[in-house]
This record gives C-alpha cells, structure tokens and sequence, in this order.
C-alpha cells in the first residue's frame, strides 16, 4: 500500500466511523434521556406533573383524593371520549376544556348545562378562564383541584 | 425555572468534533485522488463553514445554554458534506455553495438567538400567509426558469439579475408557520365534532377549511408550474399537521382520497405527471430519455457496495442533477449503502431532536411549530430520496441540508434555527399570565 | 387512577413512528438496490463506470504453448490502453478486443465473436481466479485489476505456417493433438487484424466476412474426406474388409434407383483391386456399393457416431454439420452420401475429429484450447478434456488408419507426403460447390506408424484436393511434428505426382 492509498483509505474510514460516531453518540444521549426520563417519572407524578385531585366525587365513581395526571389538554365531561370522564348526572356529556396556554392553565365552559366555577366564581360560557395551582374547579357536583407543582402558586 | 445564562455544552461540542473530522476528512479525500496530497486551500472552504458553526456554539454557551445540543453539530454535519459533494459535483457553484453555507450559518443564529420571539411569527400568521400566497401568485405571473433549463421547464424562480430564489421553499415554511398558529387558535375545539351525516361525524368545518384552501392552493401550484415536489410536500405537511390536531385517521383518509382523485384526474390530464407515473412504473424501457436519470441514479446507487468507492473517486456527475436533486446517489455511490445508511440516520437523529423540541415546547404554538418544522423537513427528505430510489415517483425538489440550492439552504437553516429557539426554555415569555 | 395520555404526545408519536419508518424503508430500498439489484444494474451497457473500470484493468496475456505472445495489453502515456497482437495469423482463436464497437455490448468493451479474448474473458480480466488481497485492492483501494495470462494450446509458429501455406485463399486448417485434442492450429481465411479494429481500418462487415470463423463453424460438403465415415461404417457392420476385392473399375457402372455411379477414379487401368485401393484412389462405385450395403441406418449411425451432426465441445463457438435436408434420406441420397457428395455437411473441426480418432483408438477426443492460467491453482478456468464420444472400435479405426496410409503411399493422397518428411495417413476430397469451383479437402495425420497430429485442411472452391489441399496439410503436418522434435526438418518440397489424372475427372461426381 502506498502512502496515498494509506491516507486515502484513512480519510474514507474517517468520513463512515466519524458518521457511525456521531450516530452512536446521538444513540447514547437518546439512551440516558431515556433512562432519566424512566427515573424521573414517578417522582413526577408525585411531585412534578400538573395533576388534577378529586375533592368531590359527587354521583360518579370517582373517590375523593383521586388523582388524574393531565397532558397540556384535558377533555373534561361525562361522554367516555373525554380525557376525564365524570359520570355524574350534573356534568354535561362535554362539560368543559382545560388546557395549558401560554405558560398557564385556562379553563372554558363548553355550554354545560350546570356550569363552571373556579374557586366558587361562575364563568360564563365560552370564556376561558385562568385557573391556577391550588384552585378549586366545579363541574355541577364534582369539584377538582388543579395541582402543578412546577407553575406558580 | 430561572434561565441560565452561560454553560458549557459538552455534547453540543463533542458531536460538532467529530462532525468536524467527518467534513475535513471528506474534503481530503478527493485532493487525495486528484493531487495525491492535501494542501491547506483544499480543506479551506470546510474549515470556514466549520469555523462558523463552532463560534455559534461558542455563541449558545454565552446565549442559550440549554437549548438543544444536537441541531448544530447535525447542522455542521451535513454542511461540511455537502459543500465537498457540490464543490467535486458541481464546481461551478462551489463558490456560490460556500457564500450560501455561511448565510446558513448566520440564518440560524439571528433566528435562534435574535431578538424575534416565535410569539411574533404566531401574531403576524395571516399576514404571512397572505405574502406567502401573494408570491406564489407573482411567481405564477412574473417566474422563470432556472439558470440553464430547458425550455418549458417549470417556472419556479422569482427574482432579479443574478439573484434568484424558489417562492416554494418559503411557503413551505409559511405554511407551517400558519397551520400551528390556525390550529393553536382552534385548540379548544378539538373536543367537538363537526357536522353529522349517520353516525359518522365530520371533522369540524374550521378543520375542513384550511385543509380545502391547502388542497386548491397545492392542486394550482402543480398544475400551473408542474411543480410537483413542492406541491406534493405541502400537502403532506398540511396533511401531517390535521393529524397532529385531530388525530382522525378519517380525515387523513378523507384527505388521501382526494389526492388520489386528484392526481388520477391529473394523471390523465397533465402530461407531466402522466410521464412521471410511466417513468416511475417502468424507468427501464425509457433508459436513453425520460427514464434516463432515474436509471442512471440507481446505477449510481448501485455502484457504491458496502462502503462505496471513496469520495472523489465515484462517478456520480453522470446523473443529471446529481447535486440537487440527487445527491442521495452521490452519498451511496461513494460512501457505499452503509454510508447511505448512516445519512438516513443523521435524518433520523434530526427527526428526532425536532419530535423531542415539540414535545418539550413550553408553549403549544412552539409545539405545533416544532411538530411542523420537523415532519416538513422529514417529509422533504422522504419525497426526494423515495424519489431516488424509486420508491414514489421522481418529484423534483432538494434534499435538505444536503443539496445545492440557496433559497432551499437557507429556508432549511431558518426551520434549524426556530427549532433550536424553541428548544430553549429561557426563551418562553410569561405571557402576562401565570 | 386513571392516567391521561396526552393527545398532542400521542399524535406526535404517531408521526414520529412514520418518519422512522419511512427513513427504515429507504434504507431497505437503499440496500436493495445496493446489493441485490447492484450486478445487472452496473452491468448496463448504458453504465459509463464500467468502461472507465474495463479501461483500467491489466488484462492478461493470452500466450502460445511455448510462451510467446499473441495478444497483449499497452498503456500509452495517458493510459490508455491498447491490445497488440504480436502474431496476427493467430486472430480466429485470439479474436479482439476493442472499444470501438462496444456501444452495445457489456461494458463497452467488445470481443471477437467465437474467440479466445471472449472465451476466457473473466481470467483475462482478473475477474476469476484473483486472490483475496487483489481483490480488496481493487475494491478498497482502487487499484487497477489485474489479469490473468491464459497459455493456449496454439503453437504460434505452427499457426504462421499454416496460414502462410493457406495464404490468398479463403479456406481453414485445424491441426489437433491425436492423443488429447489439444488445438496446435486453428486458420481460418480472410480474416481480420484484431489491432486494425480499433482505429476502424478493417469494417466487419466486409464482403469477404473476416469475422466468420470457417474451421469451426463453416459448414461445407466434405466431399470424399467422407469415404473415412462410409469405411469405418462399413468395417464395422461386415460389410467389407480391407483386402476384399472389388471389380469396379474399368468403367463399371451401377444404376441405383435411377442414379448411375461408375468409378471414375480406378487407378490406371485396373479393374480389380482391393476395398484399401478403392479408398486410396477413392472409387465412387465402390462406397456407393457399401453405402447400399450397409443401409441406412448403420450409416447414420456411423456418421452420428462421428459427432457429424452435432457441435463439438469445445471453447469457441462450434456449428453442427448434418447428414441430410430430411429425414427420408431414398437410396439415391444415401449412395451418394456415401461416397461424399449428397446433402452432408461438416465442418472442418469435424473433418479433423474424424482423422484424429482414426489416428487415434476410435476415440474422438475433445477439442480443446487452453492449456494453462499460471497462478491460479485453486480455480480451474480450464477447456473440458478427454473423450468425446467413441466413434468406432480400436479394430475398425487401426483399418481405416491402414486405408489412410495406403492413400497416401499409392493414391491420390500422396501430394501430402513431403520428401524427406514425415509418412502421412490421409484422404483427399473435392466437393461440389454450388457456385463455382469444388471445395478442395484433405484429412489427415502423422506420423503414420504411431500418429501424433491430426489434420483438417479446406480450401473453400480451391479445385482439387489432391492439388489445392494436400500439399498444404503435407507443410502442416510437417512443421507440426517438426514442433515437437520428433521428426527431423528437411527442407520443406512437394513432391510432384505424375501418377493422377485428376484433370480428366468430371467436377460432378468428385475424386
């Protein structure tokens, strides 16, 4: 092998094993995302995730101190379909919305037919409105807690 | 959660090493062949680009600590390679191939790092999609062709003496900038269902409607300029997105259904896309004409084994186009199937980074954009390579990152730098609420 | 507990599914054309690489028996490179290799038909029989393949010599190794400079049809040289021996079926003589007698038995003779077959055949080209070898040898014995030719007590065979054994023979 051969093939496995390398390390950072995520999870769902607690049940199945772990948006209603289903004969079959925006927690009534409240204050429907950690919210005679360590209280 | 303001990023800066090593040693090896030593001019060109993306990291260990560590090395990556494709490939562009990598370069720190929030695009949506749509319409009027095309090639460019730019490769990212600020206003919406008809319920309408006015607006663009690669990614990508709002595999299969009508009703109405459907079907017995460079490109493929023959040391200049749109043929002539393979997964990484940047997105215009960004890039690279290996018909567009093509480069640079601003939580603005 | 998935995460997960999914089907795509498709598509005659590949290549050399080149592979400057062929009587077995008329065939490079440039193009090329380490040389580092030289069975003096007797006339000379069938010679005229292809001196599409290989695959009446096939069919069956006694000279006539025969080749004025001096003066009576006697289908099966009617193994393309245009082959025909005119045809690799297993045991052997490929052991790139088929008994072939040799000492033949030279063994023909002078044959071996070479020699409408192709085969003969040591070399001479009266014989019927 001449010199130039040697420095050729040198340069051609460089340009594969450095694109090998830069996939593998990618391969690593997924993997330690992974794992960290799968270490972090149920502390998180202790402490960490937005969660909603049950103060009141009312006619549902639902015990009070239930906790529902919520995504950025969260169906709420007595239909199955919906994210958190309440089968309660005062919640409306699509009761109401709550969703992250902007940094925070809105809730908007969807037309129900006994209503909204948070921290005991009516809303009217088709106003979103902003509920934060620690508020109370009640759906006919259900009544929730919002909890998101992370947000401000 | 309080922002850093300076940190070191070593994965950003191991990653971009040996993305480093990968273009410097790739830039090498065709002096090697050609001259049979490497004088410094030679890996000149690399070294700027590279030069340039390292100060950016220097830059986002002072700016933006925590914003994501992968996109510029992946960014670095497919620059270095791509300026040592087209500049062997393509000489004649290879000085107009570095001016547009370092505009790149510049493109993604003024959008990662500038002063212009995502909240801004999201407030002007509209009126980018009216200049978005008011440029196509001016391109239908006033384009031309591309330097050095055939007659009757599709009039896809718009601009002044030398400067020139592709309308299409800016609505793409119009359209994304749109769709996630349509679809983050209509969120709330998401629990209701459109219009009953039995027991099925229709989408919503407001879902329906962009949906129709993207359909028309695709269906325009490629029946005016034939432009069928743009077209067909900016339905994917409107497609893509509806999904990411409904989840309805309906409205997908709705959607899909009539494109599949359109392009049968086009099929026997345009002769461009009829003679792309032959060529697809069978490139064989077309081998001299129009089935020329499909034939030639899998050739090209073929050709590259295991490990390929080296770059600079292929022959990839003999498919036509071979440094836009088939510059995948290039990688695998000369980097072989397991060089071609490990390019794929670069993209698969950058996939995944972008999926990663949306789900993290502390606001859900960001997430929409990052979700947009991502499937669009990935989708462009899916056409174009699918395309090439005959998976799909042959549509003419760039592969991103990697092919010659200013407007392309630098739209694909800009998606790069809204996906990394999104990536920073330092970046989220309270918003007055909370 | 009921834990809520979050709709954005799910959707996002399903697209994030068909990314990678897409991205795993265009690596499958990817290696599916890489690998499975890669042979036939770089094997498109419309891929350039492949020339740019080919051009690099150090083809090996093809050689004689004794080392000396016959075709070889220069690189001028700009390394380019060019095929020479040092000996250009050898061009029907080396063929040629060019670019010039490559459009359309593999890789751009193109190879004479029926040669050994095609024949043994993937040893010449490096493409069988390299070792590891040159192949990954070639495949990592790029290297130029490297060739294998190919030694063939020719003998390039022999070759020249043959050619130079046949010079000027459009005709072929094989010459066969009785013991093995290695080819010594193998002439084929006109023919071509495989080194004038390239810059287009030497059309091949000229009128004379340079390219057409005559020894072995013009197909020709064998004329009289067939006698050979009728005695052996006849020796075989009982039909005759070689010292029964015949009296069909003297302008003795026979009608068969309407077709009269006389002799018309008796020796001066004899009337009886015996079935070994019917051969040797080639009476046409006399075998169309044992033509009738031994019947149809022992004829055929001699004549199948020769291999007439197929094409023989051998690395070049070969053509099958024939016996007859149909299957009812009425008395007439067969008589007339068998004294060598009729609807035969055969070429003249199969006319030397004939003569090497007469030569030989009654074994045809197989016919074959390449001698050695140096260098490679473990692979065997090598011709088929041994026996063909077996023609006729040792017995029937040591009496037509013996029939040969009387041709030769009293007959016709004699024209072939050199003074001085070797004993020979033969059989002359004249063969009718529809347009214009008869074929001129002769077949034959030497030496005649313990034969070593056999000999087909056709001279396409040379006239006589005892004047046009016998002397040519005596020169043949001569400088073959003269090859090989065991005779000695005497100044080469034809003898000039009084004794025949050719001149008088009527073109229609033969010798």
């Amino acid at each position: 092998m001449t010199p130039i051969e040697a420095e050729l093939l040198f340069a051609r496995a460089l340009v594969l094993i450095g694109l090998y390398a830069f996939i593998g390390l990618a391969g690593y950072a997924a993997w330690r995302e992974l794992r960290q995520a799968r270490r972090a999870a149920p502390a998180a769902r202790g402490a960490h995730a937005a969660r909603l607690i049950v103060l009141e049940g009312g006619a549902s199945d639902r015990m009070p101190g239930t906790q529902f772990g919520i995504g950025p948006i969260v169906r709420i209603g007595r239909d199955i379909d919906n994210d958190v289903v309440l089968a309660d004969p005062t919640i409306s079959g699509r009761h109401a919305l709550l969703a992250r925006r902007d940094g925070g927690w809105w809730i908007e009534d969807l037309g129900s037919r006994n209503g909204v409240e948070v921290n005991r204050t009516r809303l009217s429907a088709g106003m979103p409105f902003v509920v934060r950690s620690g508020d109370t919210v009640g759906l006919g005679a259900v009544r929730l807690r919002l909890v998101c360590p992370d947000e401000t209280a | 959660m309080t922002p850093r303001v300076r940190g070191w990023r070593p994965l950003e800066g191991a990653l971009l090493a040996v993305a480093a090593i990968v273009a410097l040693a790739a830039a090498a090896a065709p002096a090697l062949v050609r001259d049979g030593r490497v004088v410094p001019s030679d890996l000149g060109a690399a070294a700027a680009v590279l030069a340039a993306y390292a100060a950016l990291h220097v830059a986002m260990c002072w700016r933006a600590p925590d914003a994501d560590p992968f996109i510029v090395p992946l960014l670095a990556l497919f620059g270095g390679l791509s300026l040592t494709l087209v500049r062997r490939l393509a000489p004649d562009f290879a000085t107009a191939e570095l001016r547009w990598q370092l505009l790149a370069v510049g493109a993604v720190a003024v959008v990662a790092l500038g002063p212009v929030e995502t909240r801004t695009l999201q407030r002007y949506r509209y009126s980018l999609a009216s200049a978005g749509i008011a440029l196509v319409g001016v391109t239908l009027l006033f384009g031309r062709s591309a330097e050095g095309a055939v007659a009757g090639a599709p009039r896809l460019w718009l601009g002044v003496g030398s400067l020139g730019f592709q309308p299409s490769e800016v609505m793409k990212l119009v359209l994304i900038v749109f769709l996630a600020g349509y679809i983050d206003d209509r969120r709330e919406l998401l629990s209701e269902g459109g219009p009953r008809i039995g027991r099925w319920r229709l989408p919503p309408v407001p879902y329906l409607a962009p949906l129709a006015v993207m359909l028309g607006l695709s269906l325009l663009m490629l029946v005016v300029q034939r432009d069928l690669g743009a077209a067909l990614l900016l339905f994917a990508i409107t497609l893509g997105m509806l999904y990411l709002a409904t989840l309805r595999a309906d409205v997908v299969a709705v959607a899909l259904a009539a494109f599949a009508g359109g392009a049968i009703y086009l099929h026997g109405h345009a002769e461009i896309v009829a003679t792309r459907a032959a060529i697809w079907l069978d490139p064989w017995s077309a081998s001299q004409d129009a089935g020329y460079q499909l034939v030639q490109g899998l050739v090209a493929i073929a050709s590259g084994g295991v490990v390929g023959t080296g770059i600079g040391r292929g022959q990839p200049g003999i498919v036509p186009a071979v440094h836009t749109d088939y510059i995948f043929a290039a990688v695998a002539e000369e980097l072989g199937v397991a060089g071609a393979a490990a390019v794929l997964a670069v993209y698969g990484v950058l996939a995944w980074r972008g999926f990663r940047i949306a789900l993290g997105a502390r606001r859900s215009f960001d997430a929409l954009l990052a979700a947009g960004l991502t499937i669009g890039l990935a989708f462009q690279e899916a056409i174009i390579i699918g395309g090439n290996l005959r998976l799909m018909p042959l549509t003419g567009i760039t592969l991103p990152f990697l092919s010659y093509g200013g407007s392309s480069l630098l739209i694909c640079a800009v998606c790069a730098g809204l996906l990394l601003r999104i990536s920073r939580p330092s970046s989220v603005p309270d918003g007055g609420l909370a | 507990m009921t834990p809520v998935r979050d709709p954005f995460a799910t959707g996002v997960a399903r697209l994030a599914a068909l990314v990678f999914g897409l991205l795993a089907l265009q690596g499958g795509a990817t290696a599916y054309w890489g690998f499975v498709r890669a042979e036939g598509l770089t094997a498109r005659p419309d891929n350039p690489r492949r020339i740019a590949f080919d051009q690099q290549i150090r083809r090996g050399r093809l050689l004689d028996r004794a080392g000396a080149e016959l075709a070889v592979t220069r690189f001028d400057a700009d390394g380019i490179p060019t095929r020479v062929y040092p000996e250009p009587a050898a061009a029907p077995v080396t063929g040629f290799q060019t670019w010039r008329y490559g459009a359309g065939s593999v890789g751009g490079a193109s190879y004479g038909a029926g040669s050994a440039e095609a024949a043994y193009d993937a040893a010449l090329r490096g493409d069988l029989g390299s070792r590891i380490g040159h192949v990954l040389a070639t495949r990592v580092l790029g290297r130029p393949q490297v060739g294998h030289d190919v030694v063939l069975t020719i003998d390039a003096a022999l070759q020249a010599t043959a050619a130079g007797a046949l010079a000027g006339r459009e005709g072929a000379v094989v010459v066969l190794d009785v013991a093995d069938g290695a080819v010594r010679a193998l002439v084929s005229l006109p023919t071509f400079d495989p080194a004038a292809l390239d810059d287009g001196r030497t059309p091949p599409d000229e009128a004379s049809s340079p390219l057409f290989n005559r020894a072995t695959q013009g197909r020709y009446p064998p004329g009289s040289t067939f006698k050979t096939v009728t005695l052996a069919a006849a020796l075989a069956a009982g039909a005759a021996r070689l010292d029964a006694v015949v009296a069909d000279g003297g302008g003795a006539v026979e009608t068969f079926e309407g077709y009269a025969v006389r002799c018309a080749n008796e020796p001066d004025g004899a009337v009886r003589f015996d079935i070994a001096h019917a051969f040797a003066y080639s009476c046409n009576l006399t075998f169309a007698r044992l033509g009738r006697d031994v019947g149809r289908p022992a004829f055929e099966r001699q004549a199948r038995a020769f291999g007439i009617d197929a094409a023989p193994p051998f690395p070049l393309p070969t053509a099958a003779g024939q016996l007859s245009n149909d299957d009812a082959m009425p008395l007439p025909e067969l008589v007339s077959a068998a004294f060598g005119q009729g609807e035969v045809l055969a070429t003249p690799l199969h006319m030397a055949l004939v003569a090497a297993a007469a030569a030989g045991d009654g074994r045809i052997p197989t016919p074959y080209l390449l001698a050695d490929v140096p260098g490679v052991r473990w692979w065997s790139i090598g011709d088929e070898r041994g026996t063909w088929r077996r023609a006729m008994s040792a017995g029937v072939a040591a009496d037509v040898r013996r029939a040969m040799i009387t041709a030769a000492e009293v007959g016709y033949v004699g024209t072939a014995q050199l003074a001085g030279g070797p004993r020979v063994g033969g059989k002359t023909g004249t063969a009718q030719a529809a347009d214009g002078l008869p074929h001129a044959w002769f077949i034959g071996f030497a030496p005649a007590e313990a034969p070593r070479v056999a000999v087909a020699v056709l001279v396409v409408h040379g006239g006589e065979g005892i004047r046009a192709a016998a002397p040519i085969a005596g020169r043949v003969l001569a400088a073959a054994l003269a090859a090989d040591g065991a005779s000695a070399t005497m100044p080469v001479r034809i003898r000039s023979s009084a004794a025949h009266r050719i001149s008088l014989l009527p073109p229609s019927e033969g010798e």
